[in-house]
């Protein structure tokens, strides 16, 4: 196999990895937002309960 | 420059430069794709083992604020994992243009034995030629049937016809090889899985009952009995005395009675055998069974509770059957799968916020604790030939025991709750056989198992471009030292596997096993039997219960649990399996001191009588003086000595203030303040004396003492700098009264630090800055 081909395997791999990795932040950062959110959401309903 | 950039490098030169590169292009097409291959399962594990770091953590958080985390993010996560194996899986399949759908050529029970002994053994064809074929010359004449050299003579095959001898651990039986035999775990007969008959499972289960009842039934039995004699005679006499009007008629009467009742009670008797009874009482039941009679009501009554018996022990049969159904035994049996327990090798990893073991565990620490304890653990299932993910590391068990609690597609996030609980989903047999058959390519799944009873250790390996199992890359280096310490490595891991008494296996990508045999210098493994899920199932597993006592002794010693009430749970297993009483295991006064020496500050589950125990909480506040007063009794909070102990221990500050977690009165008390100032614990001291001229003075002293401008200083003569003055102080609610300006504008705190640092001249502008000017 020529290097060309491998080169072309390696940069597809990576290409995949990256895009992987990109949306594996984005779950994660996802995740993080939505316990913000419920966070907050409790907080409200805490000072609610409180008025 | 490093691997990946090698790589990148490697394969991105132009054709014209690759001949004028080192030392990239010097390497062979072999080498590159072998170093590919490496570094891009190095990249998905990381990628993995980051992710599943990042979720852990998010997860601890939920957990701690009663949060909960979207499932479908988890299973999205799930999913890129698995598409990130694939990733890995097409570079290969690229890179070595292997066919997707062909599994790796290798024969299982010859992986990497020489050719020749594999080819004679199965007589396997020769591969079709190809454009890679390259046709060898012919062999001359002169050097066919010459004699070998003496140094061959050992190891050549006896000439055609007869089949060549097989190095030992080749010999094709049914029997294991020593490896396996050599296994410290227990011998067991596996259950089969069957409902029982409602009588056996009222032996089985429900012995007790069952033997009251029968009694009842004889004692019933006996009494029928007198009552017959006694009706008997009275109906002879009424015949005899013609008392009746018409006694052959009564006669006839009570006739059809006894064998109306006389048939109930032979029902009842055949329902428990005689087997419960005494030879003697058997047989005078067997001779007087037919005569009884009776209408009274205890039959009756007997007669229901022998119904209620059996449903019971049908209901227990039934839910056996499932629970044996649900053991990891019984699900390899039935769905021909390994269900494994990984241990992650990076020690900054293998124990985060959620296990219950303590950092300073060792990968041994952790096999002794599986082994000894037979904790609740997380697992995942594989099906051999299959691309299923596994969690984490390269290294692990084959369960060949324990009970399954239940099992989910992807992660379940599962937590512990001691050493024998862990949280997690429950599930059926049927929808544990729905996961552990599920053939298709996925990432991990989570099967939480109870009571785990381990078969093997087993190490991963990769299998490379000529279909070899390697123990170890080459990448990163070739030479002779590293080649060693890789090798080193990956037998240190076998080693500790084997000392513990473990069969050691290899698992192949495909997840199949195999027995480990040997590693070249090379990093080439040697294997030897295929291991099938029956084997694993059937075979050896889980140490014998001296052995684990002895292992978990040893553990016990070691504090190695987060909660003091694991370290409890873990003496009353040991105690279990000295056959004494768990209830009766209690940690010692010396106990409880060794684990707060061992795991400083974690006192949160210590006994009362402990922490108000000023003896023992002042020995072991040398550990972590802070939180020993945090969590020591309310009593012993207010104790002026205890608190004069704690501040004089030098590692106070470490952690945080004592004067904070003081009971709120004893906060306002003037003398208790001063003596927090004075050991330089007036972060937080009570807003409510910012009026105590001795609080305020003491606090400036301090404050005065804290700002030594030779610290920020360092320039020219003549320069001037601010001085940043903070003071603060704590109210009631928690809220925080910031005394800064009224600090600033105190002349008396001004005069004090031009008194204390005379090389300098402190100044307080119209902003109420403090300047400070370096004097000459």
């Amino acid at each position: 196999m020529s290097i060309e081909k491998y080169k072309q395997a390696w940069k597809k791999f990576q290409n995949k990895m990256a895009l992987l990795r990109k949306k594996q932040s984005e779950i994660l950062e996802n995740i993080s937002k939505k316990l913000d959110q419920q966070h907050i959401e409790k907080l409200r309903n805490k000072l609610k309960n409180h008025e | 420059m490093n691997e990946r950039e090698r790589i990148k490098f490697a394969t991105e030169q132009k054709p014209e430069d690759q001949k004028k590169e080192t030392p990239p292009t010097q390497e062979s097409p072999e080498v590159i794709q072998r170093k590919m291959l490496d570094q891009a399962g190095k990249e998905v594990d990381v990628f993995q083992q980051e992710g599943q770091q990042r979720l852990e953590t998010a997860e601890t958080r939920a957990a701690s604020e009663g949060l909960t985390i979207d499932g479908n993010d988890k299973a999205e996560l799930s999913v890129i994992n698995q598409e990130a194996e694939n990733a890995q899986q097409q570079l290969i399949v690229e890179i070595t243009e292997r066919s997707p759908q062909t599994p790796p050529p290798f024969t299982p029970e010859f992986i990497n034995a020489p050719q020749h002994i594999i080819d004679a053994h199965f007589k396997k064809p020769l591969p079709l030629p190809n454009e890679h074929w390259v046709i060898p010359p012919p062999i001359p004449e002169e050097y066919l049937n010459v004699p070998p050299p003496p140094f061959l003579k050992e190891n050549m095959p006896p000439p055609f016809p007869t089949p060549p001898p097989l190095p030992k651990e080749y010999q094709t039986t049914t029997q294991p090889i020593a490896k396996v035999e050599a296994s410290a775990m227990k011998e067991r007969e596996v259950e089969n899985a069957g409902v029982l008959s409602t009588k056996d499972a009222s032996k089985k289960f429900l012995a007790e009952e069952r033997q009251k009842l029968a009694e009842q039934i004889r004692t019933e039995r006996k009494l029928q009995r007198e009552r017959i004699l006694s009706l008997k005679s009275t109906i002879d006499n009424a015949i005899s005395t013609s008392e009746s009007v018409d006694g052959l008629q009564e006669d006839a009467r009570y006739g059809r009675i006894f064998e109306m009742q006389s048939a109930e009670a032979s029902e009842l008797g055949n329902r428990i055998s005689s087997s419960e009874l005494s030879a003697r009482d058997a047989q005078d039941e067997r001779e007087s069974i037919s005569n009884l009679i009776s209408n009274s009501e205890n039959i009756k009554s007997l007669k229901v509770k022998l119904e209620e018996h059996y449903t019971k022990a049908d209901a227990l049969s039934k839910e056996h059957f499932e629970t044996t159904r649900k053991t990891v035994e019984q699900t390899l049996l039935r769905n021909n799968a390994f269900i494994v327990h990984t241990f992650l090798t990076e020690k900054s990893l293998r124990h985060n916020d959620n296990s219950n073991i303590s950092g300073r565990a060792t990968l041994e620490d952790d096999m002794d604790i599986l082994l000894s304890l037979e904790p609740s653990i997380s697992t995942s299932s594989v099906v051999p030939g299959c691309k299923h993910g596994l969690w984490g590391g390269n290294i692990g068990v084959v369960l060949g025991g324990g009970d399954i609690m239940g099992v989910r597609q992807a992660d379940d996030g599962t937590l512990p709750g001691g050493i024998k609980r862990r949280s997690g989903e429950i599930s059926s047999s049927k929808e544990i056989d729905e996961s552990v058959s599920n053939k298709s390519d996925r990432a991990y799944n989570e099967l939480v198992v109870n009571n785990p009873k381990v078969y093997g250790f087993f190490k991963n390996v990769s299998i490379d471009a000529s279909g070899k199992m390697r123990g170890f890359s080459l990448f990163g280096g070739e030479g002779e030292a590293e080649k060693a310490s890789r090798k080193a490595e990956f037998m240190n891991y076998m080693n500790l596997g084997s000392q513990k008494g473990m069969p050691l296996l290899i698992m192949t990508p495909d997840r199949r096993l195999f027995e480990f045999v040997s590693i070249d210098d090379n990093g080439v493994v040697v294997v030897g039997f295929e291991i099938t899920p029956e084997q694993v199932a059937k075979g050896r597993a889980g140490l014998p219960e001296e052995k684990r006592r002895e292992i978990g002794e040893e553990v016990i010693t070691k504090n190695l649990f987060n909660k003091i009430r694991d370290q409890k749970e873990a003496k009353e297993i040991v105690a279990e399996l000295s056959g004494q009483e768990s209830a009766g295991a209690e940690l010692s006064r010396e106990e409880y001191a060794a684990y707060a020496k061992d795991n400083p500050g974690r006192l949160h589950d210590f006994p009362k009588q402990f922490l108000a125990d000023k003896t023992f909480m002042t020995e072991i506040s040398q550990f972590d003086p802070v939180s020993t007063y945090h969590l020591a009794d309310e009593n012993l909070k207010r104790d002026v000595d205890f608190i004069k102990h704690i501040y004089s221990l030098e590692k106070t500050f470490i952690k945080g203030s004592v004067y904070a977690s003081m009971p709120e009165d004893l906060k306002k008390d003037e003398s208790i303040a001063v003596l927090a100032i004075e050991n330089n614990d007036f972060d937080s001291i009570d807003a409510g004396l910012a009026d105590s001229p001795l609080v305020w003075e003491k606090l400036i002293d301090k404050i005065v003492e804290k700002e030594n401008p030779d610290n920020w200083f360092s320039r020219d003569i003549g320069e001037i700098q601010v001085a940043n003055i903070y003071l603060s102080m704590s109210t009631d609610k928690g809220g925080i009264v910031n005394l800064s300006k009224r600090l600033i504008s105190d002349e008396i705190f001004i005069g004090k630090l031009n008194e204390r640092y005379p090389k300098y001249r402190f100044e307080v502008d119209k902003y109420q800055q403090v300047f400070a000017t370096k004097l000459a």
